[in-house]
C-alpha cells in the first residue's frame, strides 16, 4: 500500500478526482428520498421481508439526538440542550416506536446487532440506557448472546471509568469512542475539548472490562490542523491501539449545516495539506498493523471488519463498514434511516413532529425511496465497489437475471479512463479496484450511479461533500 | 432515468414460436393447426402480484395455460381456512378442476407479475374433436394434474415434504427447459408453509439448515441446488420424483 501510493503522481490523481459526489452509505442516496413514500409503503416491504424463504436476521440502530454542546463541525442530526428532562419525554415516544415497529417483524426475525448512535447516546443515563435495551428486548426476538453485537458510540466527556464498566456489564461488546483529534488547538477550533487523559482513562476501562471491539473515530481536514499535529493524534491513537479506526472526511459545507460557519475558512487546511494528512495517516496505520478496509476504515487484523473483507461479507451502510451483510436495518428514533427489504425510508427529525406521530400511534416516517430493478442492481454494483472493490461480470449476470456488459456498457467504456490512471483493472471477467483505487472508491462508484447527472446539474450549491 | 432493463429470460410470444409449445397444448400440432389453436387463445393484460384471475364458485368457461410467472390455486375450508392446492409454472393448466362441476372449485391468484393465455373451454373441446393431437395432449395435461394432487397426500416429516416440494419443482422447471438446480420461488415463505401444512417458521429453519448441510443455497427468493443426490435421499422419493 506505502509504496503503491509513493509510485504514482498522487497530486496529479487527487487534483483530478477531487470533485462532490456521495459517501454512498446507501444508493439510491438521501437525496432520492421522497414523502410520496408512507407508512403503508414502508409495511409493505416489512412484509415482504417477511415473506423471504429464510428472512433476514434484524440489525437496530437506535439514534438519541442530544448533545450537551455543540461540535462545530458535526453535520449528525442533533438537538443541544442542557435540559436533560426533554429526554424522557424523546424516550417515551421512542419506546412506542419500538412497539409498533417490532409488531410488523415475524416472530423468527431475530436481532443480530443494536447500535445506539447519535447525538450522544451517553447523553441519557446508563438507567435509562437499560431501560430502553429492556424496552428493545421485550418487543423484537434478541439473537442469541454469542450472536448478538452491541455498540453504542460514546463521547469520552460524558463517561468516567466507573460508568464505562457498567455499560460493558449491561451488555454492550463495541464501544467507540468518539476522539476526532487530541490537538488542544484543533479541539478548541471545533469546540471539543477532551484531554488524552479522560479517552485513555476509558480506554483502559472498556479493556479491563473484557469489551471485545474497542474502535475510535477521527477526523481529518479540521481546522488548524496539519500534517505535523495529525501525526502527534495517531501517536496517541497508536499507544492505545484500539480494534479499529474510522477516519472521516471533514466535509465543510457551511452552507448547509450552520455550526460550520463557526469555522474560520482560514483555519482549514488546504486540499493538498488534508490529502497528505490523510495519504500519511493511511502509510501510518498500515504500519503499525492495521488493514485499510476502504474509504475512512482500518482494523486490526483479526477483528471481524478485516476478516469481513477477507471473505467478502463486508458492507457498507449509515454507520459506514460492517460485517452484518445479511440483515434488514431497523432505524429508531428521531431522522433515523430503516433499509428494509427493498427500500430505505426515514424517519421525521423534529421531535415535536417525532412525538406527535407516534402519540397518534403512527410510525413517524419522513421520506423513502423503494428501489427499482435498475436501483437494485446498481446499488450492488456500487456496494460491491464500496466493500470487495471486485466485480465479476459472470456471477452478477447470473444473480440479476441481466447481462451485465451489455447493460452498462457505458459505464464500462467510461471507466477506461481510470484504468487509465491505475485505479482499477477491468478485463472480460472482472472489474477489480486496485489498492491505489481504494482512495477513490466513491469516484470509481459514481460511474455507475444514475441519478448523478441529474443531481449534479440542477442546483448551483453543492449537495454532496468532495469525495477525497 | 435509465431505461428498463428487459429480462434475459423473458419471451412473449405466440403458439408456433412460444418456448412452451413442446409441454403446452401445441404438443404434436403441424402448424398450420397450431394456426387454429391460436386462433381461439385470448391473450390478457398481465396480471399484478396477487391479482386473482378466478375465484371459486364462479361460472366455468376457460381454462388457463401460464405463459411466464407463477400462479396459485387455492380453496377454503368451511372455517374459511385457505388452503393452497397448486402452484402452477409456465406451460402448465389451471382451471381444469372445473370442468366437471361446471364452476371454479379453487380461486387462481398471481404470484408476481404473471402472463396467461385464456382459452374457451367449449372452442377447446370443439377444436380439440378435429384434432386427435390436442385431445390426447389435452388428456394427458389433465392425467399429470391428477397424478400432482396425489402425491402430495403421502404421510411424511416436515423435512421431506419440503425437499420433495423443492425437487417436483426442479423437475417441472427442467422439463422446461430451465435450469433443474437454479430456480427462483415467487411464492412467499408463507404459501409454501400453506401448501404444505407447516408453520411459516418451519419453511425457513428447514432452508436453513438444508443449506448448512451443503444441499443448497438461498439467495432473497432464488434457489441453488448443489447436492441434488442428498436432496433425493432426503425426499426419500425414487418414485414421485
Amino acid at each position: 500500500m506505502h509504496t503503491d501510493l509513493e509510485a504514482v503522481d498522487l497530486s496529479r490523481l487527487l487534483a483530478k478526482y477531487d470533485v462532490y459526489g456521495p459517501r454512498y452509505t446507501s444508493y439510491p442516496t438521501a437525496l432520492q428520498f421522497h414523502e410520496g413514500f408512507e407508512e403503508r409503503d414502508y409495511l409493505n416491504q416489512v412484509q415482504a421481508s417477511n415473506d423471504l424463504l429464510v428472512p433476514r436476521p434484524l440489525s437496530l440502530y437506535v439514534h438519541i439526538p442530544f448533545c450537551k454542546q455543540l461540535c462545530y463541525y458535526c453535520g449528525c442530526h442533533k438537538v443541544v440542550t442542557q435540559k436533560t428532562s426533554q429526554s424522557q419525554d424523546y424516550l417515551d415516544a421512542l419506546y412506542r416506536e419500538i412497539a409498533l415497529r417490532s409488531e410488523a417483524f415475524a416472530e423468527d426475525r431475530l436481532v443480530q446487532q443494536i447500535h445506539l448512535g447519535g447525538g450522544t447516546p451517553t447523553y441519557i443515563s446508563n438507567a435509562q440506557i437499560r431501560e430502553l435495551l429492556e424496552v428493545i428486548a421485550q418487543s423484537f426476538h434478541l439473537g442469541l448472546p454469542d450472536k448478538l453485537e452491541m455498540g453504542i458510540e460514546v463521547d469520552p466527556r460524558t463517561v468516567d471509568g466507573k460508568r464505562m464498566q457498567e455499560l460493558v456489564k449491561i451488555g454492550f461488546n463495541r464501544i467507540s469512542f468518539g476522539v476526532q483529534d487530541f490537538d488542544p488547538a484543533v479541539q478548541q477550533a471545533i469546540n471539543r475539548a477532551q484531554s488524552k487523559e479522560q479517552v485513555r482513562e476509558l480506554h483502559w476501562a472498556a479493556r479491563d472490562a473484557r469489551v471485545s471491539s474497542i474502535s475510535m473515530d477521527l477526523i481529518y481536514g479540521l481546522p488548524k490542523q496539519n500534517r505535523t499535529s495529525f501525526e502527534r493524534t495517531l501517536d496517541e491513537v497508536a499507544a492505545l491501539r484500539p480494534d479499529r479506526i474510522a477516519l472521516y472526511n471533514y466535509a465543510h459545507m457551511p452552507q448547509r449545516i450552520p455550526s460550520q460557519r463557526l469555522i474560520h475558512q482560514s483555519d482549514l487546511p488546504g486540499t493538498e495539506e488534508k490529502l497528505a494528512i490523510f495519504t500519511d495517516a493511511v502509510a501510518r496505520l498500515t504500519a503499525e498493523g492495521y488493514i485499510y478496509i476502504g474509504m475512512d476504515h482500518f482494523a486490526l487484523p483479526d477483528d471481524s471488519l478485516a476478516t469481513a473483507l477477507k471473505d467478502g461479507s463486508l458492507q457498507r451502510n449509515f454507520q459506514g463498514y460492517s460485517t452484518h451483510a445479511d440483515c434488514d436495518i431497523v432505524g429508531l428514533g428521531a431522522s433515523s434511516i430503516s433499509r428494509v427489504g427493498d427500500c430505505y425510508v426515514q424517519n421525521v427529525l423534529p421531535l415535536s413532529a417525532y412525538r406527535q406521530a407516534l402519540a397518534a400511534d403512527r410510525l413517524p416516517v419522513h421520506k423513502g425511496v423503494v428501489l427499482n430493478r435498475d436501483d437494485r442492481l446498481r446499488a450492488d454494483i456500487i456496494l460491491t465497489i464500496m466493500c470487495s472493490g471486485e466485480v465479476n461480470f459472470a456471477e452478477f449476470s447470473q444473480r440479476h437475471d441481466v447481462f451485465f456488459q451489455q447493460v452498462f456498457r457505458d459505464e464500462l467504456a467510461s471507466l477506461q479512463t481510470m484504468q487509465e490512471d491505475g485505479l482499477l483493472r477491468m478485463d472480460n471477467a472482472r472489474l477489480q479496484v486496485t489498492p491505489l483505487g481504494r482512495l477513490f472508491l466513491r469516484n470509481i462508484a459514481m460511474t455507475f450511479d444514475a441519478y448523478l447527472n441529474q443531481s449534479l446539474h440542477d442546483t448551483e450549491q453543492p449537495r454532496y461533500s468532495k469525495t477525497l | 432515468m435509465a431505461a428498463q432493463i428487459p429480462l434475459a429470460s423473458q419471451s412473449f410470444l405466440k403458439c408456433s414460436q412460444c418456448s412452451l409449445g413442446k409441454l403446452c397444448l401445441p404438443v404434436g400440432l403441424d402448424p398450420q393447426d397450431m394456426h387454429r389453436l391460436e386462433d381461439i387463445i385470448e391473450s390478457s393484460a398481465p396480471f399484478r402480484e396477487n391479482e386473482k384471475v378466478y375465484e371459486a364458485e364462479q361460472g366455468f368457461n376457460r381454462i388457463y395455460a401460464v405463459k411466464s410467472g407463477m400462479f396459485k390455486t387455492q380453496v377454503t375450508d368451511p372455517q374459511g381456512n385457505e388452503h393452497i392446492v397448486g402452484f402452477h409454472l409456465p406451460g402448465e393448466l389451471f382451471g381444469l378442476d372445473a370442468i366437471y362441476p361446471q364452476k371454479y372449485v379453487s380461486t387462481a391468484i398471481a404470484l408476481g407479475t404473471s402472463t396467461v393465455c385464456a382459452i374457451n373451454y367449449r372452442d377447446l373441446e370443439e377444436l380439440a374433436t378435429k384434432l386427435p393431437s390436442l385431445q390426447r395432449q389435452l388428456m394427458s395435461l389433465m392425467s399429470k394434474e391428477v397424478h400432482t394432487s396425489q402425491s402430495l397426500n403421502v404421510d411424511q416429516t416436515a423435512e421431506q415434504k419440503l425437499a420433495a416440494f423443492i425437487l417436483t419443482l426442479s423437475s417441472r422447471y427442467k422439463q422446461r427447459g430451465y435450469s433443474a438446480t437454479r430456480f427462483n420461488l415467487s411464492m412467499p415463505r408463507r404459501d409454501i408453509a400453506n401448501h404444505l401444512n407447516m408453520a411459516a417458521e418451519t419453511v425457513s429453519r428447514l432452508f436453513k439448515r438444508f443449506q448448512s448441510d451443503g444441499l443448497l443455497a438461498v439467495q432473497r427468493n432464488d434457489l441453488h441446488i448443489t447436492d441434488m443426490d442428498k436432496l433425493q435421499r432426503l425426499a426419500g422419493c425414487a418414485s414421485s420424483c
